[in-house]
């Protein structure tokens, strides 16, 4: 690690450390986990005495004006710059003439990347050259690394994807050969050695890494920082009373690997067989995985109107007090997940998940929820239907005793965080 | 305009339904153009084109029609129609024009086309290729009457004799329509192909006649007219002359006499080159030291074609960490120079790897792009790796590099492997195509199997003599003192395992090492070249590599040492 820099307003001694946190989005752009992550960081870090700064991709490839960074606000920038999306080679020095322009202005100790979609695989080793004592963190929001389908580690067949490799990516790629997923590969992982430690937000996500050729000893567990208002915790809500229905909230972006249609058929399959549930559904409709998905979506929710309601988008600051109205929130991925926000700020509003037993959820949410098989209706229908006789209320309690609060040491919070930084 | 009015007359022909009238009017607008070539010449000549091939589906003017379709053939360059003008004129009356090239009409037109003497006749092709004329067809003589051929380029030069140096092959076609029986021997039902040099033919349009004469052992000569098509030194036209032998076999004399002409033709325009690019990049950063120290070690690597190897290259690379080594791409494909440049110009300095691009002014092939960058090249030691071979784990190299310190020592290989972990290369050995010495091909002989099982297979399995030069170490005095790679073999093959013999016959010994972390993807950059051609190539220069090498591979090779 650097040399102490600055010291500490608060406790005069102590080491400051200048930090730039770089991300593959603007959280005042689009509010994706990662982003959030991400600037969650770079709030706690200012909070805590350091001299943090922010660097999020701002959508394009350049600014309006042609240049390739803007300010945002005092310490918080966007990047303007475009990479292919095989090998996430940045096409233009935008990247380099940005991190230079900010090093020269904060002399970064630390700088920690997430994500290298939009920003460049290549950012750690560019970063090596401009400073080469500079500390270089990078946390790794899902397996795009591994995985040239979205990082999705799901294959197009349908079904996900347990050993990736070049015969296996072909399948879902036919008109690249497997010699371009073996160069893919090693240009990733030589970009990669040239960060100093890795973080993933879970131990599944790390350990499928750590397959993928990655040394275990430089990269680490640790979930994302959030922050969320203690103060708006819901109140606990009492299992139905008899003839009433469990109520399931469904919550975050809606597209073909968050299993919304999985979720609606186990409802309606359910519901035949005499359960007794009603879905709430609050989330964006989002097209990237096609419109087809969405359009049958659609369908599927008014044919079950008398059971699913479609609240649309929400605002992440209400996120608990809507949780709140449920007993159950539901999850529905395809696709293993890494650490979907969605189960940390379910925990904080103290209800349990009801969730596919695989991947990152599988990890993280465990006794604190009801699993089912990934991708099957039939596996969560058999699992409402048999919410009647589930304890609801020492299910709650397990939440609620596993998870006192979101800040524990599990977490990223400020110590763990300059224990990576500083190593 | 004449010209214009032969066209509209033949066009009017053709709606009346005079399709004679049409096909004379057509030919004689082709002649006019021929003769005041302008822009137009190609879109006439391709309306011509379409008619002419409606009429010959419509009526009996098969030789007419084919003679008009003979002449039109379209430069890949200019784009401008050159013709053939095959026996229109000037021929002499014991000379029968030429057959059409369907077999299906020969029959019914066998018995006029007679040359005399039972010869039956037709020259396809006059080409010229670079300085040589190829000059191709087919002949019938039943009765072995045929004396002598000759041959005379341009109105002034002198008739050389050609009989000697014909080249004869099996043509089915022309055995089906003379009913040859199948056993027919080549020298009395064959197809043909010769090719000469002359340097003093003339290229202005009234002297690219050719005279073709035919003695026979009655004492009769039968001259023939023709004139010339250039076809300028590429693959395209590499791949059409090629073709005139309709067959993916390859026999020695056919290499001698037919093939290797050409290839050593298209060798020979790239020699000499001048430094096109030679430039440093990010040589002040981390990586390799390009300063005055002399480097341990060279690496060359070729890049040709678009495939951007580099752009992976750099990164694998940058993980080695710092060695006295110096990296050189050395481009051969000026269609790419700008490109490179600009990538290694970037990549080199976001991965802070120093590297150096050189190119000659023109394309040089495997083993002259190498020679090429060895001579600019300053390492003690010179590693020659394609493009597509990605070395992730530098123990090997010092391994190498070691072993090479003994004078003894001239050259090293490595195993490499297929993304998949199975075997590339683990050394070659040598094999025949037949029982003859004429084609000695490299073998390899635990190509496929996965690593892991590598050690399961029988020592004879094992046995391994010679090295592929996709990674290649050589100590540069050894290099220099074989003449580096041999240029006389066309596109690839044998360059490697000539320079294998070449350091063998020197008294040094090869090794290989056998540790895993270098892969081959093997072929990925000249995937587009077609099949059949391909096949001819690597029997071209297997014939040449065998009979360099003859005398030595009969003999037998020592094994490869195994470097520790």
């Amino acid at each position: 690690m650097a040399e102490c820099s600055v010291q500490r307003a608060s406790s005069p001694g102590e080491c400051s450390l200048r930090v730039l946190v770089v991300a593959h989005g603007h959280p005042s752009l689009h509010k994706g986990g990662g982003e959030i992550a991400a600037y969650s960081l770079y709030k706690m870090l200012r909070e805590s005495g350091d001299e943090a700064v922010f660097l999020g991709w701002g959508g394009r490839a350049e600014s309006t004006s042609g240049g390739f960074i803007s300010k945002v606000a005092e310490n918080d920038y966007m990047l303007y710059s475009a990479t292919e999306y095989f090998y996430f080679s940045s096409s233009s020095e935008n990247l380099r003439k940005a991190l230079e322009l900010l090093t020269r202005r904060y002399d970064f100790d630390v700088v920690h990347f997430h994500h290298f979609i939009h920003v460049g695989i290549e950012a750690a080793a560019v970063m090596k050259q401009i400073k080469p004592s500079v500390r270089v963190v990078f946390t790794l929001h899902e397996y795009l690394g591994i995985c040239a389908n979205n990082g999705q580690l799901f294959k197009k067949s349908g079904v996900v994807c347990e050993t990736p490799g070049p015969a296996q990516c072909v399948q879902c790629f036919p008109q690249r050969t497997e010699g371009d997923f073996f160069m893919r590969k090693l240009r990733i992982q030589a970009a990669f050695n040239f960060v100093d430690q890795f973080i993933s937000p879970s131990e599944f996500l790390r350990q499928k890494y750590i397959e993928w050729g990655l040394d275990s000893k430089k990269i680490a567990a640790v979930e994302n920082p959030l922050f969320l208002d203690q103060d708006q915790k819901p109140s606990p809500i009492e299992a139905p009373k008899s003839g009433e229905p469990w109520k399931l909230g469904f919550f975050g972006q809606i597209n073909y690997y968050k299993g919304l249609d999985i979720i609606l058929d186990g409802v309606e399959i359910a519901i035949r067989q005499g359960a007794k549930v009603k879905l709430y559904v609050h989330g964006k409709m989002s097209a990237v995985t096609g419109e087809d998905y969405i359009v049958g979506l659609r369908e599927k929710m008014l044919s079950l109107s008398d059971h699913v309601v479609f609240h649309g988008p929400y605002d992440q600051v209400d996120t608990l007090e809507l949780m709140g109205r449920y007993h159950f929130v539901i999850l529905g991925s395809r696709w293993y997940e890494n650490s979907p926000v969605v189960i940390q700020e379910s925990f904080a509003a103290g209800r349990p998940i009801i969730y596919p037993g695989h991947g990152g959820m599988l990890e993280k949410i465990q006794k604190m929820g009801v699993p089912y098989k990934p991708g099957s209706s039939d596996s969560l229908a058999h699992c409402l239907f048999g919410l009647e006789s589930i304890a609801y209320e020492s299910l709650v309690g397990i939440v609620g005793r596993e998870c006192p609060n979101i800040n524990q040491s599990a977490f990223m919070n400020h110590q763990n965080i300059r224990n990576f930084y500083n190593d | 305009m004449p010209k214009k009015s032969y066209l509209a007359v033949a066009n009017e022909a053709m709606r009346a339904g005079d399709y004679d009238k049409a096909v004379k009017n057509y030919i004689e607008a082709l002649d006019e153009y021929e003769e005041n070539p302008n822009a137009e010449v190609a879109f006439v000549a391709e309306l011509i084109a379409s008619n002419i091939n409606y009429l010959q589906k419509r009526v009996e003017f098969s030789d007419q029609i084919k003679l008009v379709l003979d002449r039109i053939s379209y430069s890949d360059q200019t784009n401008k129609v050159r013709t053939q003008r095959l026996s229109t004129e000037k021929v002499s009356d014991n000379f029968v024009k030429p057959q059409a090239r369907q077999t299906e009409n020969l029959e019914s037109v066998d018995a006029k086309w007679k040359l005399g003497d039972g010869i039956d006749f037709n020259l396809e092709g006059i080409k010229k290729f670079g300085n040589l004329f190829v000059i191709h067809g087919w002949m019938v003589d039943p009765n072995r009457n045929v004396d002598f051929l000759k041959i005379s380029i341009g109105p002034d030069t002198q008739a050389h004799e050609i009989t000697d140096q014909i080249t004869r092959f099996k043509r089915a076609d022309v055995e089906v329509t003379f009913k040859r029986d199948k056993s027919s021997d080549l020298t009395r039902c064959f197809g043909f192909v010769v090719v000469i040099s002359n340097e003093g033919a003339r290229s202005k349009e009234k002297e690219r006649h050719v005279t073709l004469s035919i003695g026979t052992s009655s004492g009769k000569v039968f001259h023939h007219q023709g004139y010339y098509t250039d076809m300028p030194p590429t693959d395209e036209s590499l791949a059409a002359l090629f073709g005139i032998i309709p067959h993916t076999s390859v026999t020695s004399e056919q290499c001698n006499r037919f093939y290797r002409p050409m290839t050593d033709l298209m060798i020979n325009t790239s020699r000499n080159p001048t430094v096109a690019i030679d430039k440093y990049f990010n040589t002040n950063r981390a990586g390799a030291d390009i300063g005055n120290r002399v480097p341990e070690l060279s690496i060359i690597v070729p890049l040709y074609g678009p495939t951007r190897f580099e752009e992976t290259q750099i990164p694998v690379m940058a993980a080695w960490g710092k060695h006295n080594w110096e990296i050189i791409f050395a481009v051969d494909d000026p269609r790419i120079h700008k490109d490179v440049v600009k990538n290694v110009a970037r990549l080199s300095q976001n991965y802070g790897q120093a590297l150096r691009v050189v190119a000659p002014s023109v394309n040089q092939g495997f083993a002259g792009i190498n020679n090429f960058a060895a001579n600019l090249s300053r390492g003690t030691n010179i590693l020659f790796l394609n493009s597509d071979c990605f070395i992730t784990e530098v123990t090997p190299l010092r391994k190498a590099l070691k072993w090479l310190k003994k004078k003894s020592n001239g050259m090293v290989g490595f195993r490499l492997l297929y993304p998949d972990n199975s075997i590339q290369h683990d050394g070659m050995t040598v094999s025949r195509l037949d029982d003859t010495d004429q084609f000695y091909l490299n073998k390899h002989p635990r190509m496929g199997v996965p690593v892991d099982l590598v050690e399961e297979l029988s020592e004879a399995e094992a046995e391994a003599t010679m090295l592929t030069a996709a990674c290649l170490m050589v100590r540069r005095d050894v290099f220099d003192s074989v003449s580096g790679f041999d240029r006389k073999y066309f596109r690839g093959d044998f360059e490697d395992s000539d320079l294998c013999l070449k350091v063998i016959s020197s008294g040094k010994r090869l090794g290989i090492v056998r540790q895993v972390g270098i892969y081959h993807l093997e072929r990925q950059t000249i995937r587009s070249q077609q099949d059949d051609v391909r096949q001819k190539i690597t029997l071209i220069n297997s014939n040449t590599y065998s009979i360099k090498w003859q005398s030595v591979l009969s003999k037998g090779l020592p094994l490869l040492e195994s470097v520790p």
